[in-house]
């Protein structure tokens, strides 16, 4: 059934950057080909065609317009894939959500970005659907117990894909509104958005990052060349789908008329039973991931992981030590890559270069323009250390409704990474370290204004200021600097209920350190640099 | 209080992720990554939080804290021995 397949995805779909057509023609030219596979589950091409183009119909039918935005909060699963479709065919928007987000933090993010409808499982719509209470205490000290937060403004379509619930429809009775022979809509445009990421889940001010149909396109392009992705490859996406790097893992395969390997839920056991099973051939991993694969890999294992073609480092460097022991133990090509939600790979090092070139992050990735700006934001010389910025195709649409924003990370049409680096005679470039301030712990980016507001709201801390702590396994976790109202009486136990309750499972402080004050400047300004330096060495909590 | 234990287990690890077809009380839940290294100071600290209990390292490297089956009985002790 399968006929000559075309290498690049610009070319399957004849150099429009259109998600849904692409995965539509693949689908009729090779039904019945392998297109999905999560946790046991699996589907053809022509299984998911149908799925998405009758789930397409079906919220048209039911309400959900052109440009609406969906909020999903949703493991990963073939549903969450065949949403993406749907919304590129639909030419809907998608806003998903880490599913350990509370309550409150997903009405911010809803209200943030505009969400009109949700599309969940019964059971973490259950904890959405509770009806708002009066003001309580739990009696931790905390100044306000969060009341159950209002969602009636999300008065869309409320979907659960797995079991009925009150005051959401099932994704079994939805179909039934469309027919089972139902053709594609085809109303989304290339310009389209089809996600909104968040960049911030709790305080006040979200950055939702718009990634419209072509950026999406021209990100999964990009992968294809660079990593001479074909059809025949399974690639395996082992990070939440409401991550932007597993949703390229997904739609790289889609629009090459390939095979889709998604896990649920990653460990480093789970992931090599799953290559070893799924005869996966390439991915994209999470340093840290791979940092615990090959930490499995020491003692000796069982799994024949040699279908493996080709693997690519994400979203945290590598020291030089790690990426000297992964090059040995993986055997097969190995890339590492460097880049940011808002332009996705930017750099790329190869197995080649890794040789002569260990400790940088590579040359620009094909179609990138990468350069060094000093502090009067002009170019400085090669060697020179500044703030990394790039033009490249991949780059995001802006950020949602924040034209100043967006404004001010653009240094012409290059995006301003916030990074600092230098770029060598070879044009090979070094990161030399961020001045976001940012926590990337598992490759998830955790803002720390999001921590600090939490726990400033408890009644027992003054002020408090959280930061980047190195770790063995996630590269950082989230630390915390309290400065407590009453020291002696301090209660640290109750404080990390605090948290519990208000943070998802990513943005827990892992350390705390109760100080005296936080050093600051003589304007009275947050040194949260000096903060790093004396307890990241000092490490005792 | 103890009948409500393996509900409330169950349900902690419901939120985190989509149980595997074949998982019960004994399938090991740290090794298939329903709490992983992200998740687990989470779930830890709701465990101490419902239960009034206090989990320490040596709890979160021992066997018992692998499965559904071994932390109904770890929080059972734990109750019965006043945390």
């Amino acid at each position: 059934m399968e006929t000559v397949l075309p290498k690049t995805v610009a070319e399957t779909a004849s150099g429009a950057a259109k998600i849904a057509p692409t995965f539509f023609s693949h689908a009729s030219r090779m039904p019945d080909k392998q297109a999905i596979w999560c946790e046991g589950a699996t589907a053809t091409y022509q299984e998911l065609a149908k799925l998405v183009c009758r789930w397409s119909n079906a919220m048209s039918a039911s309400g959900v317009k052109h440009g609406d935005h969906i909020g999903v909060i949703l493991p990963n699963s073939i549903e969450f894939s065949a949403l993406m479709l749907v919304a590129a065919d639909l030419g809907a928007v998608l806003v998903p959500l880490n599913t350990s987000l509370t309550p409150s933090a997903v009405h911010k993010a809803f209200a943030a970005a505009e969400v009109k409808h949700v599309v969940s499982t019964a059971m973490l719509l259950k904890s959405l659907l509770v009806k708002p209470a009066t003001s309580r205490t739990d009696g931790s000290g905390a100044k306000n117990f969060p009341t159950p937060p209002d969602f009636s403004t999300v008065s869309g379509l409320w979907l659960s894909v797995d079991e009925a619930i009150e005051g959401a429809t099932l994704l079994a009775d939805l179909l039934e509104n469309a027919s089972p022979h139902s053709q594609p809509l085809n109303a989304a445009l290339e310009e389209d958005a089809l996600i909104l990421t968040m960049t911030s889940g709790s305080t006040g001010d979200p950055k939702p990052i718009i990634l419209t149909q072509r950026t999406k396109f021209n990100r999964a392009r990009a992968a294809v060349e660079l990593y001479d992705i074909t059809a025949q490859d399974r690639t395996l996406a082992a990070t939440p789908l409401y991550h932007s790097l597993a949703e390229r893992l997904v739609l790289i395969p889609l629009l090459t008329g390939g095979t889709s390997i998604l896990m649920s839920r990653f460990s480093a056991t789970a992931w090599l039973e799953c290559v070893h099973e799924q005869a996966v051939t390439f991915t994209i991993a999470v340093s840290s991931q791979l940092k615990q694969i090959a930490g499995q890999l020491d003692g000796g294992h069982a799994y024949d992981i040699t279908s493996l073609r080709c693997i690519v480092s994400s979203s945290a460097l590598l020291d030089p030590q790690v990426k000297t022991e992964l090059l040995a133990k993986f055997d097969c090509d190995f890339h590492e890559c460097y880049g940011a939600s808002e332009i996705a790979i930017a750099s790329n090092l190869d197995r080649v270069s890794a040789k002569t070139k260990l400790r940088s992050v590579g040359i620009a990735a094909p179609g990138v323009n990468i350069k060094i700006i000093g502090k009067n934001n002009e170019m400085v010389g090669t060697g020179e250390i500044g703030e990394i910025v790039c033009k490249t195709p991949m780059l995001f649409g802006g950020y949602f409704k924040r034209p100043d924003l967006t404004q001010a990370a653009m240094w012409g049409e290059y995006f301003r990474t916030g990074d600092m680096g230098r770029l060598d005679e070879d044009g090979f470039l070094y990161f030399l370290g961020r001045t976001k301030d940012i926590i990337i712990s598992g490759g998830i980016n955790i803002y720390p204004a999001d921590i600090e507001a939490v726990v400033n709201q408890h009644a027992s801390v003054a002020e408090s200021a959280a930061f980047a702590f190195p770790d063995e396994q996630l590269g950082e976790v989230a630390a915390i600097a309290v400065v407590p109202t009453n020291k002696p009486e301090f209660d640290l136990k109750q404080l990390r209920f605090h948290c519990c309750e208000r943070l998802a499972d990513f943005q827990q402080p892992r350390k705390f350190f109760i100080v005296n004050e936080l050093p600051k400047n003589s304007m009275g300004k947050l040194m949260k640099q000096q903060l790093v330096k004396t307890y990241t060495i000092n490490s005792k909590c | 209080m103890q009948d409500s234990i393996r509900p409330f287990v169950l349900e902690l690890l419901e939120k985190k992720s989509r149980l595997p077809k074949n998982f019960d009380d004994t399938s090991d839940f740290i090794k298939a990554g329903i709490v992983d290294s992200m998740g687990i100071i989470k779930f830890i600290l709701e465990l101490e939080s419902r239960f009034k209990i206090e989990i320490t390292e040596a709890d979160i490297e021992s066997g018992e804290f692998r499965s559904i089956q071994g932390l109904v009985t770890m929080i059972n002790r734990k109750m019965a021995t006043g945390g």
